[in-house]
């Protein structure tokens, strides 16, 4: 039994105001449009590759340092 | 985040991923065939993407070198554990430019933001799992998940690790279940004067960080005879404690300074060089799990009678893994 309950916050996510820097785009908004080349060089657009699915969209840092 | 371990769950959900990064196609290549990654892992070299999310990190701008060291810079960073905070001098290089507050999206059906996650500390990240239960409600067996169990009168209470291990700056949720008998109810908070109110508190080593346990919604709810009022949980209650385990892999510190000792100018940089052998020599032995202790006070009545506070404790040994990590090389410059 896991309940949904909000409980993101719990996971220590904090709001845009208490991370003292700007977060993007809040719940309820839209991402921008986004296309960039992936891991073999093809071109992605998000919104067109997710179709009519829910996305998980992660900003790494970096993946070589 | 451990998502190619768990895509299959994501794919299963309905749920595409997307990675962004500001390295190139070549590196993420390199890094796609190393770890073995499936899902998508976007190239935003210009940091064009990053700059229209918003969340371009501005404070990681162009510095010259001036003399030897690191340029100087009046930039400061939050040094921060997940519930600390310390104000230090940051030493950012030119290569850091173009990177982003790191965050993730969840996004729903409709193309609309349904959460966001972002963190005070850049290199903490949730785990996948929980990711997936809290914020996608994607409901799914957990058997392997590290869990603990104790018995009272009437009380049961059992301890679910929101994920399979623990990993480095990965925020994970301890789920404490506690299902009761018909009839009885928990005090919640506010008590009154001379009442337990339901607590969960999680202690480990030095190691694990535990962030404030969340609790459900209570109901209100008389006691024949009392005038005061009770808020209380009846039935299964949930409650959430975010833990972290916030020691890091000795590898990947070492990397890591492998890495900036790189951007140092000598003598600076042999120092550096001879401080990491040091610690290479002298290196304690990894952790391979923890153990945290769980324990839950309660009060538990009916409507006419409360039996006497009880305290339930068990430990939970939880697996540590260790943080993948892609070769130093230097970014792009």
């Amino acid at each position: 039994m896991f309940n949904r309950n909000n409980q993101l916050d719990v996971l220590g996510a904090q709001t845009a105001e208490e991370v003292d820097h700007p977060t993007g785009p809040d719940v309820g908004e839209r991402m921008p449009d986004i296309t960039l080349p992936d891991q073999t060089g093809t071109l992605v657009n998000i919104e067109e590759t997710r179709g009519d699915r829910r996305a998980l969209v992660v900003f790494h840092r970096s993946l070589v340092w | 985040m451990q998502l190619q371990e768990n895509l299959d769950k994501f794919e299963q959900a309905g749920i595409s991923v997307f990675a962004i990064s500001y390295d190139s196609v070549e590196a993420q290549a390199d890094f796609a065939e190393k770890f073995g990654i499936t899902y998508s892992l976007l190239s935003d070299v210009n940091s064009d993407a990053i700059e229209a999310t918003g969340i371009l990190n501005v404070q990681a701008v162009p510095e010259k070198s001036v003399g030897p060291g690191l340029a100087a810079s009046e930039q400061t960073i939050l040094k921060v554990t997940p519930f600390n905070t310390e104000k230090v001098e940051a030493n950012l290089g030119s290569s850091f430019y173009g990177i982003p507050y790191p965050g993730s999206y969840l996004i729903g059906t409709d193309g609309r933001v349904i959460e966001k996650l972002f963190y005070r500390h850049y290199r903490t990240r949730p785990s996948a799992e929980t990711v997936l239960r809290s914020g996608f409600g994607v409901d799914f067996e957990v058997h392997d998940n590290p869990s603990a169990e104790s018995s009272g009168k009437g009380v049961n209470i059992r301890a679910t690790l929101g994920s399979k291990s623990m990993t480095y700056m990965e925020a994970s949720l301890l789920y404490v279940e506690i299902d009761l008998a018909d009839g009885l109810h928990l005090y919640g908070s506010p008590v009154p004067d001379g009442y337990i109110a339901t607590t969960v508190t999680v202690t480990g080593p030095e190691s694990v960080e535990v962030g404030p346990a969340r609790y459900p919604e209570t109901r209100p709810f008389e006691v024949t005879g009392l005038d005061e009022s009770f808020q209380v949980f009846d039935g299964a209650l949930e409650i959430a404690v975010p833990v972290y385990y916030v020691q890091e892999d000795f590898e990947h510190l070492l990397r890591r300074s492998h890495f900036l000792a790189s951007d140092l100018e000598e003598p600076s940089a042999g120092v550096v060089r001879q401080l990491i052998a040091h610690a290479e020599a002298t290196r304690p032995p990894p952790d391979t799990s923890v153990e945290l202790d769980v324990s839950v006070k309660y009060q538990a009545c009916t409507t006419d009678a409360c039996l006497i506070p009880q305290e339930q404790s068990f430990k939970m040994d939880i697996p540590i893994v260790r943080v993948q990590v892609n070769d130093s090389t230097r970014p792009k410059d």
